[in-house]
């Protein structure tokens, strides 16, 4: 059997996409709910954001995205009030990783992101009994 | 590309090696890091400024997403690597976030679908930014380039040459490995014969005229092929300072210049606060324990001359501390070793010396000390001669006659000290001379110390001792660091730390202590 790695502060963590569906939840909706309200008014409701045109942050080039992560990544996340000491912490490392495009993050750039706790904690939380908001390890299967 | 990136990539990347192999096989002659590295910058800013040159008369546009364009326009995107690109279609941008704008379709000739970008939007973005600056010019003359950005890539050449197995290094010097002539055994096997005929390290010019090598090469060249043979030859060692290689023979190295005598091992003082008395103390004793490893930062005040005090380890092991106003007495020197001369200021006679990276200390004293029955606490002095490879070593010689002397024993296991009669031939400092009555019961009580006790607890068994010397009970913080280091090597800010942290003593000034009533036995 191949030894299994301990988990550590540079184990990367993402949002589990499934995970929404198997608990009865619904990713979008929780997507919708950290818009800004700039950007909730344009969709009043997660059904009203379709695909757009995401324009590359470095090469212009235009690809076809769905609007939430669109916004969620170009607009909201880079206004100051997306993440604030006041979020909580579990919200804030849902948000920091939609922020991220889903892209993973250990729990070094997690406590960098959110500005608070410490990346033991972050991890010690993320290790925990409870999965929060579909938050698992990289290669958890 | 960035200005920051660019200089980031100089010296790094495969280009760059097979440009300097191509230089230097054309050359025909080993250059420094600092000549490869100028040589590379010239050559990379003459490249980029060329490269933007042709960028600016292509007469393809530079793509940016502020600008609008027609179908069939031919366009040069920058962030792909200036790729050049027709657009097929124009449609507008989807996205009500982002206001009105457009979206081009761009056929690249070698993909199978085209790639969409945008276009009229005049939003922030890197791509927007003005390009004729970026794209025309680096802003900088390759000489101007050296001076601003040659040490970042030097350090990143002489990184990414050492990893490559073409090259080859001695001290500062690159060179091709596939073009050295070969020195073959018999020609070191001379080189051997000469330096132990020369009975002292020997040039590498020198040893080339005398090995007489065949001329299949630039004397550049065959001067550095012979180095790099030398230096992979364990019977040879570069003793030389730098850029001067000097070889000698490691068979005839002192003992105590190869490997540290274990007496002068000290574990690293933390960092202790002092008063500011015990600081000045402590900083005129110039131990070389003290240093935790950082001898080689330059002496504040370099100086022609520094007056040391003997302690037993030195005395015993035939060394002096290695400080850096010692070390500034001697020319630099990057390898483990410096072998020069020591010059006795009265007799003028020379013997050989090394100055010991390692460890910080300077080797080939012993018998100076025994001749002149230097005992610790004796003043010696080093000063800087005309020639750098030469020190100056000399003493405080007073005739020789009896004085009343501190005198160490080992006695059961413990130090003992007592005042007794003895003959002395030169002048010593008050508070550190310690004649050494016992060399056998000290090393005994040296063993334990070494093994079990810590420098507090030495320090209150060894006080008492030294306290009944005195009337008053008062022992100077220089006599405790001198008899410490008689069975302990220890720097003087660690002993001088103890005795400020211990409650067993209590500061009376002058750099004296007494033992509180409480420890006194």
């Amino acid at each position: 059997m191949a030894p299994v790695a301990r988990p550590d502060t540079k184990t990367l963590f993402h949002i589990d996409l499934t995970w929404f569906e198997k608990n009865g939840r619904d990713l979008r909706e929780a997507m919708h709910e950290v818009l800004c309200d700039e950007c909730r008014a344009r969709y009043p409701s997660p059904s009203d954001a379709h695909p757009v045109d995401r324009i590359h942050p470095q090469t212009a080039e235009v690809t076809r995205v769905d609007a939430l992560w669109e916004s969620i990544v170009d607009h909201c996340a880079q206004k100051p009030g997306f993440i604030t000491p006041a979020t909580p912490l579990t919200a804030a490392i849902f948000r920091a990783l939609l922020a991220n495009g889903n892209q993973p993050m250990s729990s070094e750039q997690l406590h960098k992101r959110v500005g608070k706790s410490s990346a033991a904690a972050i991890l010690k939380l993320l290790l925990g009994s409870e999965i929060e908001n579909g938050v698992v390890p990289l290669d958890s299967k | 590309m960035a200005s920051s990136d660019f200089w980031k990539e100089v010296g790094t990347t495969n280009a760059d090696v097979e440009h300097l192999y191509g230089f230097l096989l054309e050359r025909g002659a080993p250059a420094t890091s600092r000549e490869l590295t100028a040589h590379l910058i010239e050559w990379r800013v003459r490249e980029e400024e060329k490269k933007l040159a042709e960028l600016a008369a292509r007469r393809a546009p530079l793509y940016q997403p502020k600008q609008t364009y027609q179908v069939g326009e031919h366009l040069i995107f920058t962030a792909l690597d200036n790729r050049e690109g027709v657009v097929e279609r124009v449609r507008a941008g989807d996205n009500p976030r982002l206001g009105d704008w457009q979206v081009i379709a761009v056929r690249f000739a070698d993909e199978p679908k085209p790639r969409e970008f945008a276009m009229g939007y005049a939003a922030a973005h890197p791509l927007n930014e003005d390009l004729t600056k970026s794209a025309e010019s680096l802003e900088l003359t390759p000489e101007q380039a050296i001076e601003q950005q040659g040490d970042a890539v030097r350090v990143a050449l002489v990184k990414r040459l050492s990893g490559d197995r073409e090259f080859a290094r001695v001290g500062d010097d690159w060179f091709l490995k596939g073009l050295l002539p070969e020195i073959h055994a018999g020609y070191l096997n001379l080189a051997e014969a000469a330096i132990e005929q020369a009975g002292d390290s020997v040039r590498t010019a020198d040893l080339f005229k005398i090995l007489d090598l065949p001329p299949t090469a630039k004397k550049p060249t065959a001067m550095f092929a012979l180095n790099l043979a030398l230096e992979n030859d364990e019977r040879f060692e570069d003793v030389g300072p730098v850029s001067e290689a000097r070889w000698f023979l490691t068979r005839l190295e002192l003992p105590e210049a190869r490997e540290r005598p274990a007496v002068l091992e000290a574990a690293p003082a933390g960092k202790i606060a002092l008063s500011g008395e015990l600081d000045l103390i402590a900083k005129e004793l110039y131990d070389e324990a003290d240093l935790n490893g950082d001898a080689n930062m330059p002496a504040a005040a370099p100086r022609d001359e520094i007056t040391l005090i003997l302690t037993y380890p030195h005395r015993q092991a035939g060394t002096l501390p290695l400080t850096p106003l010692v070390r500034a007495l001697l020319p630099a020197f990057a390898e483990p070793r410096l072998k020069f001369n020591f010059q006795d200021a009265v007799t003028q006679d020379k013997f050989a010396g090394y100055a010991v990276a390692q460890g910080h200390y300077l080797a080939g004293v012993s018998q100076w000390f025994a001749a002149r029955k230097l005992s610790p606490g004796a003043y010696v002095t080093l000063r800087r001669s005309a020639d750098p490879l030469t020190l100056i070593i000399d003493y405080q010689p007073q005739r020789e006659h009896s004085l009343w002397v501190r005198v160490a024993r080992g006695v059961n296991g413990h130090l003992n000290f007592s005042q007794e009669k003895r003959p002395l031939s030169h002048k010593y400092d008050e508070e550190m001379l310690i004649v050494i009555g016992d060399p056998a019961g000290i090393e005994a009580v040296a063993q334990a110390a070494r093994q079990q006790r810590s420098l507090t607890l030495l320090l209150e068994e060894i006080f008492p001792e030294l306290a009944k010397l005195s009337g008053a009970g008062h022992v100077h913080a220089k006599t405790l660091y001198s008899a410490i280091n008689l069975i302990r090597r220890a720097g003087p800010r660690a002993v001088m730390g103890a005795l400020t942290e211990s409650r067993a003593f209590t500061s009376v000034g002058g750099g004296y202590f007494v033992l509180n009533e409480a420890h006194a036995r």
